[in-house]
């Protein structure tokens, strides 16, 4: 018994398959026992070697048959000479993804035991006009031994085989692959010449040629291969000469030759023959309705590191809405990471701060729990059933958010909402195809959603008769962002003012509808992601936006406030509740004197707004010796509106702390991510992601610091730690 | 929605419940935060007062599965480019092993991760998961992985030592595993056996290399560990015990498993059903005395979801040892045809509790709900519930210092702690 393993490549149409049947028919005419694997959507390969019937692919077998009910004797099927048929298949054109599809044959062929070992001959006959992934599987050592390159004489099937050569080199770092080059002639001029310039540049031998012929035809029409129509004419000769190359590979006299492909400049000179370099013109964006420029994150803008994705992002987002369905057209996996922390987020926020718990979640989250199958053939149904789902629930309002595999595999989601849309007129379905992270990181996604649910604000509308303001751009991850919010909303009170929408935390359709009816947009915070939100929003809502973010501590609370009460016209109130809360802002900063006064603080932390604490400081009397920025993803300017008069050093490492904590010698430091070492010896306190609202928001943090800064440097169980690592 | 890990989830939980092993991820960086963070909360192996900076590449900060940060580039170059930066970086940081496990998005780009490990000369300490059960039952990723962990590290043919077994099933992912691990190798050594490994479940690869050892394996929770079970079976002769009456949750299944496994193994099962029985005395003086004026527990009603075994166990020992109701029992996805769940489904129709089984335990509004801790706390806090008891670690689970369990007679009488310390605050 012998074992050759081939693959045989080449551009759709070819004549791949033709070739593949025939050399398959060859060597079973000659006793040899032989596997013919078809690498091609269009399942075609063994047409010829089954009399024209159609088999059962393995990518239909896969969706319709239960891992456990799986049998080889279901898809390998019995063509001429005894040879096994195996046909992989392919999803439905223009859904899923074919090179997965590959994959997953191979993967089953393993699994339920269809071995090239068990044949002389395992022939995989692979559509090369797609070398990805997925389709170059047989290329792999574990399958391939050898390789033949199927090729005419015109350029687009020489720029396939090209292509095909490249993707070898991929593959075969340490050894040969290539046998060499199949010429399946169209009948062209200079046809010959085309593939001989070719076959010499690339250093490839042309094993056969196969002249144009009319018996092809007539055998094809009979549904069967040369060999067996027309075993004593001179092609069917050729496909003899064929398997006995091909059986050579086996032996010593058989040789395989490196893939060296040419650059296309190469191939433009060797195939066609064009020397002179044109470059194409370049097409002038003016001269077309220039669209406008989507708002990308920072991280997306510089090629840093992506944190979390785009999908997560806009699922936040959505997820607020506390009366529409959020569906995530995704695997199970994908759902349940954000799933988690929402619901975890939520659960805090009532736990710690005694907030209503808002709940809900559950309900109006799911997911199609996407699975290979699905990446294979599509997951547009599971989406076309989740959506119906939701509307049978009684969700109004739906949005479709997309991860990776969606997106890689291509699945038409405007499709899919279009028909679903058109049985149930009176639902509006939103998209936000993020594509998992494709299209960038966890603030692009929530960009991405903003600006999704911007198209749900009414136009126009009058302006409520109490006056009222919408809230933007609120931190919902944050367990405290309710609790936070009370301030704000104390404040607006004192003023007679509602908030009409936040926009976007906990919010309903009703209040997003009536977004415009607010006369004023307070933006929560001044960090990238929410300038950006803001620039979304003002494009399509004529509300102007407060120039102030909302305040944290005495400063920012009383500037704040005074700025409202003029809009409004309620200064006199304003300066009212100023006074009463600068009487008590005193009286709690006489306390905390005592113990900070004069105390050298370091601060290290991501770019974010820190002013809060230079403010509480500087009242305070303690001294700033630094601040060190530390790296985020997301920004890299301190925020501020003040000038400092200590130094702000940027890329700020764990090292360049700890070294500033022994040279420096802080009483105390206060920090974000990442902790302290056990070496850093210093009293600390963390800087929270958000540190509250209102007049005596810093003063809590402080009052914090006083207790901190008065216990023992470090506690006992940090000493357990040393050693270890 | 429910919050049930996949097979995704599954199999890297199983790589980083060996002791020695790390899994890095081939994907995003968004799909790796969760499991690092479990895997760091529920099986710590480093100092964490040294925490990696954000900035250093594939970690980002955190300590276990470190990742090749995918981009939309690399879905359609390939990420060969950044495992050839990431793998010899990780191999040196002295792992027993790596495990390149492929995202969703990943498996898709179809990199040939082995040939790529072969080339890169990895291939020895590094193996690799091209598709990973994405969307599937928790504990078919998780199965399938030991599975090929076993195949991947060719373990030695070694002779048979009686009275010496493997615990399998136990994964990272129950809550309390180390509790419930320590206590059956607790139970087997009064049975006079000695546990040579516990794959998935903190067991070294030295540990796991030794398992050939065994005489027998025990499936202690049958779910996760079917294919385990199997291939130990088929190559390496090992039989496997699996309790009629599932996990051992409750002192009757307990004894159950105990006889079982003495029978299988030829051990003395009295010492510990003595054990057992000393625990079932404790119980009986607490309980006479502190039951409720109202007779709760009795009369209480519960909601279960989990996996079959625990289910089965669970349900059988609430209702018959203290008279609780079932008002909704579920099983895990890809459960439904075991044998754990027809014969809890027997029991249930056998009690009049037919419609029991797989009701809404939201509608049911149960007084305990035990399962799963998001799902739990939802239910609590929205009034449908009045206590959760977590079955499952999490990456925002609750933090405890001392081990406790839910297996055998300690966990018994957790059990019936919680439950006693709760009802003592029902009104009637």
């Amino acid at each position: 018994m012998i074992s050759i393993k081939i693959a045989v490549y080449g551009k759709g149409g070819i004549g791949k398959s033709t070739i593949s049947a025939n050399v398959s028919a060859a060597f079973a005419k000659k006793g040899y026992s032989v596997l013919q694997i078809g690498c091609d959507p269009k399942h075609d390969s063994t047409r010829l070697l089954l009399g024209g019937k159609i088999p059962v692919t393995v990518l239909d077998y896969i969706r319709d048959v239960l891992p456990a009910d799986r049998h080889p004797e279901d898809i390998i099927y019995k063509g001429y000479g005894n040879v096994a048929c195996v046909e992989a298949g392919g999803p439905e054109p223009g859904v899923g993804c074919a090179g997965r599809g590959i994959i997953s044959t191979f993967e089953l062929l393993d699994e339920i035991g269809i071995k090239s070992s068990l044949f002389d001959i395992t022939l995989y006959d692979v559509l090369g006009d797609v070398v990805c992934g997925g389709f170059s599987v047989p290329i792999r050592r574990e399958y391939a031994d050898a390789i033949y390159i199927v090729t005419s004489g015109e350029f687009m099937a020489i720029y396939a085989a090209n292509n095909i050569l490249r993707g070898i080199r991929q593959f075969t770092e340490t050894k040969n692959r290539v046998a060499g080059i199949i010429y399946n002639a169209r009948g062209l001029l200079e046809e010959d010449e085309c593939v001989a310039r070719f076959s010499k540049a690339v250093k490839l031998p042309v094993i056969v040629s196969v002249p144009r012929s009319e018996i092809f035809a007539d055998a094809e029409k009979d549904g069967c291969t040369l060999i067996e129509r027309y075993p004593d004419s001179d092609e069917a000769g050729l496909f003899c000469k064929l398997a006995e190359h091909m059986k050579n590979l086996e032996s010593e006299t058989g040789f395989l030759y490196p893939a060296l492909p040419l650059s296309d400049e190469e191939l433009e000179n060797t195939v066609l023959m064009r020397y002179e370099k044109i470059p194409a013109d370049k097409f002038r964006l003016s001269e077309i309705r220039v669209t406008e420029k989507k708002c990308i994150s920072n991280s997306v803008k510089n090629k840093k590191p992506l944190i979390g994705c785009a999908f997560a992002g806009a699922v936040s987002v959505t997820a607020q809405i506390t009366d529409a369905m959020t569906v995530m057209h995704c695997p199970k996996s994908c759902a349940l990471m954000i799933y988690e922390k929402m619901l975890d987020t939520s659960q805090s926020s009532a736990v710690r701060y005694n907030d209503m718990y808002s709940g809900g979640l559950p309900q109006r989250m799911t997911t199609t729990d996407m699975t290979d199958d699905d990446f294979i053939f599509g997951g547009e149904r599971k989406l076309e059933d989740a959506l119906e789902d939701s509307i049978d629930k009684g969700f109004k309002t739906i949005f479709v958010i997309t991860a990776c595999p969606p997106g890689i595999i291509g699945d038409n989601i405007k499709k899919v909402i279009s028909s679903v849309c058109e049985k149930n007129p009176d639902i509006c379905i939103i998209p936000i195809e993020t594509d998992g992270n494709l299209t960038g990181d966890f603030a692009q996604g929530e960009m991405d959603a903003y600006r999704a649910l911007t198209c749900l604000i009414n136009n126009g509308g009058s302006k409520n008769e109490r006056p009222s303001v919408n809230i933007i751009a609120e931190k919902y991850l944050a367990s405290n962002a309710d609790n936070n919010i009370k301030a704000v909303k104390d404040l607006l009170n004192k003023l007679d003012i509602s908030v009409n929408c936040r926009f976007l935390i906990r919010s309903n359709m009703d209040s997003i509808r009536k977004f415009n009816e607010a006369a004023l947009n307070l933006p929560a915070y001044s960090d990238e992601t929410s300038a950006n939100i803001q620039k979304i929003i003002s494009s399509v809502s004529d509300v102007p936006f407060f120039e102030k973010t909302l305040p944290t501590g005495f400063r920012e609370t009383k500037e704040w406030l005074l700025s409202i009460a003029e809009i409004f016209e309620r200064q006199d109130v304003a300066l009212r509740v100023i006074a009463e809360e600068e009487k008590e802002y005193q009286k709690r900063l006489d306390a905390l004197r005592p113990i900070l006064k004069g105390k050298n603080v370091l601060i290290s932390t991501y770019p974010k707004s820190v002013d809060w604490i230079f403010d509480i400081a500087s009242d305070l009397g303690m001294n700033i010796l630094k601040v060190g920025l530390t790296y985020s993803p997301f920004s890299e300017e301190l925020p501020s509106c003040r000038s400092h008069p200590f130094p702000v050093e940027k890329n700020y490492s764990i090292e360049m702390r700890s070294d500033d904590i022994k040279i420096l010698n802080p009483d105390f430091i206060l920090h974000t991510y990442p902790s302290l070492k056990s070496s850093d010896k210093v009293k600390s306190a963390g800087i929270p992601y958000c540190p509250g609202f209102g007049f005596s928001a810093a003063l809590a943090h402080a009052e914090r610091w006083t207790k901190l800064i008065s216990y023992p440097l470090s506690e006992g169980w940090k000493r357990d730690g040393e050693g270890i690592i | 929605m429910n919050s049930d890990p996949d097979g995704f989830i599954g199999t890297l939980l199983a790589i980083e419940g060996i002791s020695d092993a790390r899994a890095v991820m081939n994907g995003p960086n968004g799909c790796r935060g969760n499991p690092a963070y479990f895997s760091d909360k529920h099986f710590p192996r480093e100092n964490s007062l040294n925490r990696r900076s954000f900035e250093e590449p594939f970690f980002f900060g955190q300590s276990r599965i470190p990742c090749t940060y995918l981009e939309s580039d690399d879905y359609i170059n390939g990420s060969t480019q950044k495992l050839q930066e990431i793998l010899p970086l990780i191999a040196k940081k002295g792992d027993a092993f790596l495990a390149v496990i492929n995202s969703p998005g990943a498996s898709l780009i179809g990199d040939d991760l082995n040939r790529f490990l072969a080339c890169a000369g990895l291939d020895n300490i590094c193996m690799a998961f091209e598709s990973c059960g994405y969307s599937k039952p928790f504990h078919e990723g998780f199965d399938h992985t030991i599975a090929e962990v076993l195949k991947w590290l060719r373990l030695n043919s070694l002779p048979k030592v009686k009275k010496r077994v493997n615990l399998l099933g136990f994964s990272i992912s129950q809550k309390y595993w180390q509790g419930n691990v320590a206590e059956i190798k607790h139970i087997c050594e009064l049975l006079g056996l000695y546990v040579v490994s516990v794959p998935g479940a903190g067991s070294s690869v030295s540990e796991i290399r030794e398992s050939t050892t065994a005489s027998c394996n025990i499936a202690v929770f049958p779910e996760y560990c079917k294919k385990t079970a199997e291939f130990y079976e088929s190559e390496f002769g090992i039989p496997v015990v699996c309790s009629y009456c599932g996990a051992p949750a409750g002192f009757t299944s307990m004894e159950i498993w105990i006889k079982e496994v003495a029978d299988a193994t030829g051990c003395d099962p009295k010492p510990a059903l003595e054990e057992i029985r000393k625990k079932r005395t404790l119980a009986f003086h607490k309980i006479s005395r502190y039951f409720h004026e109202a007779g709760y527990p009795k009369g209480a009603t519960f909601a279960v979801r989990c996996d079959s075994s625990f289910a089965l166990s669970l349900t059988v020992w609430l209702s018959e040892y203290l008279g609780m109701i079932p008002v909704s029992v579920e099983v895990m996805p890809g459960e439904d045809d075991f044998e754990t769940t027809k014969r809890l489904k027997e029991y249930l129709y056998a009690n009049n509790f037919a419609d029991v089984f797989k009701a809404d335990p939201y509608d049911k509004k149960p007084q305990f709900y035990f399962g799963e801790g998001l799902t739990g706390k939802d239910l609590c806090l929205s009034g449908r519930c009045k206590i959760s008891v977590e079955l499952f670690n999490r990456t925002n689970s609750d933090i405890y210092f001392k081990e406790k369990t839910f297996l055998g007679g300690e966990g018994a009488l957790w059990i019936l702690e919680l439950i006693f310390d709760a009802v003592k605050d029902f009104s009637e």
